[in-house]
């Protein structure tokens, strides 16, 4: 699968947050994306994934060009920052419901994924009462949850302890050929060590970098 | 074995206790309203009253006094869904609307979805009570006027939920102020159907272009009685309703595709 943004441009009450971008993304590699906080890597996350439509540009899905919306046809996987998951539900009520929103996702699966983050598939704590560190790992366990084809990870290890961040890494690197997989970070490190790709963003204008 | 009349006077306690419930969960829920809820800084529920945008149909009591945010049990109904869908909109959305391939089919499913729940509610809220009322009163029950009290009832009240629903998402997209014009615009032209209409019974009968009696509810002495009148008003009436919805759901249809999901309204105009 190839996803390329042509001269992609967002506008926001005439500000304009994305300007001019072009991106090719590939299965099987791992990209990254550095940036300083508001310079718009969380708002193009958005227009990868479909949520959010772009005020210019093309978008082209194998060669193929597509609507923004239509993204979200492809199977994508989704962490962005400070997004909330249902308050009155569990870790696995939350996994279930939103596994089976567009696939047939079994309790196994989703016991599974929350092992792999570090949480106990048996805790029956509302979302709500969840630390900063929980919810994160729970907004993580359900983007990987049905094998995306394309994953888009923003500021995934922010409020995760050390142990727990080594996990996620290894989640990353797993089955890594069979998608695509887009990193942002503000934490160079981590996107030098996993990425094979490199983009840089300012003020809206994205930059390859490797 | 009880007699009818001690049957009756249990019936009105329990559609007294009943009503008294909601009376006072109305005020609480207007009250909050009005003055705002804060409940610290948990996101959660009560947060999302925020640019949340209320109606309810034109209610008239037995004067001639008409509130444009009068009390009424199903306010509450439409409180919380108002506030299901904009919190599925705007502040859960993402995880939601990253899984859902196609927005026009779930503006379908949503209305059903809707449909469906306000089918049950007019049953509960109309059905039941003419029931019983037909059983414990010497009302003759008559399968037809009971299907049209429902049909009536269901037109009246998907009205009001179809307008909660898609006034929420116009706020999201176009902000409260647009959505406020577009809503009450429609109102005021009820309102001076109601001067010709010169009934004041019920909601529906202010979009009757000439005088009609639509439903009557009628409370005398521990009777429930329900007189459906269908003519040509009430063709008018309610091709004016199923105009109304459908013209919503139409809109929705052709711009739900723009929507950006997961901004604020301020963000999003």
């Amino acid at each position: 699968m190839k996803i390329e943004l042509i001269d992609i441009t967002k506008k926001i009450k005439n500000k304009t947050v994305l300007e001019n971008v072009d991106m090719t993304l590939e299965t099987g590699k791992i990209y990254g994306l550095a940036g300083e906080n508001g310079s718009g890597k969380t708002m193009l996350m958005r227009v990868l994934s479909g949520l959010i439509r772009p005020s210019g540009g093309k978008i082209k899905l194998d060669d193929r060009e597509i609507h923004a919306m239509d993204l979200a046809t492809v199977k994508v996987g989704l962490v962005l920052e400070n997004t909330s998951l249902y308050n009155s539900m569990t870790g696995f009520e939350n996994l279930m419901y939103l596994g089976n929103l567009r696939s047939d996702i079994r309790q196994d699966r989703v016991n599974e994924m929350l092992d792999k983050v570090g949480l106990d598939p048996t805790d029956k704590r509302k979302y709500s009462t969840y630390s900063l560190g929980m919810k994160q790992k729970l907004a993580i366990a359900q983007a990987f949850l049905e094998y995306p084809n394309l994953l888009l990870l923003d500021e995934p290890t922010n409020a995760i302890d050390e142990e727990s961040c080594k996990k996620i890494r290894k989640l990353i690197m797993e089955g890594r050929e069979e998608r695509i997989t887009l990193l942002v970070s503000h934490d160079r490190s981590v996107i030098d060590d996993l990425c094979d790709i490199i983009y840089t963003i300012a003020d809206g204008k994205v930059r390859l970098c490797q | 074995m009880r007699d009818n009349s001690s049957l009756i006077k249990e019936f009105i306690l329990i559609i007294a206790v009943f009503s008294g419930v909601f009376i006072i969960w109305n005020f609480v829920f207007l009250a909050g309203l009005i003055f705002g809820v804060d409940i610290g800084e948990n996101k959660d529920f009560f947060d999302n009253f925020e640019n949340l945008i209320f109606l309810t149909a034109l209610t008239v009591d037995d004067g001639w006094s008409v509130s444009m945010f009068a009390i009424s049990e199903s306010m509450v109904f439409m409180g919380l869904y108002g506030a299901y869908w904009y919190r599925r909109m705007d502040i859960d959305g993402i995880y939601y609307f990253v899984r859902q391939p196609s927005r026009k089919k779930w503006i379908l499913k949503t209305s059903l979805q809707l449909l469906g729940i306000t089918a049950f509610w007019g049953l509960l809220q109309v059905g039941v009570p003419y029931i019983l009322s037909s059983l414990y009163t010497d009302t003759d029950f008559s399968f037809m006027t009971f299907l049209l009290f429902i049909i009536m009832y269901l037109s009246i009240t998907l009205f009001n939920y179809f307008s909660v629903y898609l006034v929420n998402i116009f706020s999201m997209r176009y902000g409260t102020v647009i959505s406020f014009i577009i809503v009450y615009c429609f109102y005021i032209f009820c309102f001076i159907g109601m001067s010709f209409t010169k009934d004041n019974r019920y909601p529906l009968a202010y979009f009757a272009p000439t005088e009609v009696t639509l439903v009557k509810w009628e409370d005398d002495i521990g009777s429930i009685k329900a007189f459906v009148d269908i003519n040509k008003s009430t063709i008018i009436s309610l091709s004016v309703l199923a105009v109304y919805c459908m013209t919503l759901i139409f809109i929705t249809w052709c711009n739900v595709d723009k929507w950006d999901i997961g901004l604020k309204s301020r963000e999003n105009v």
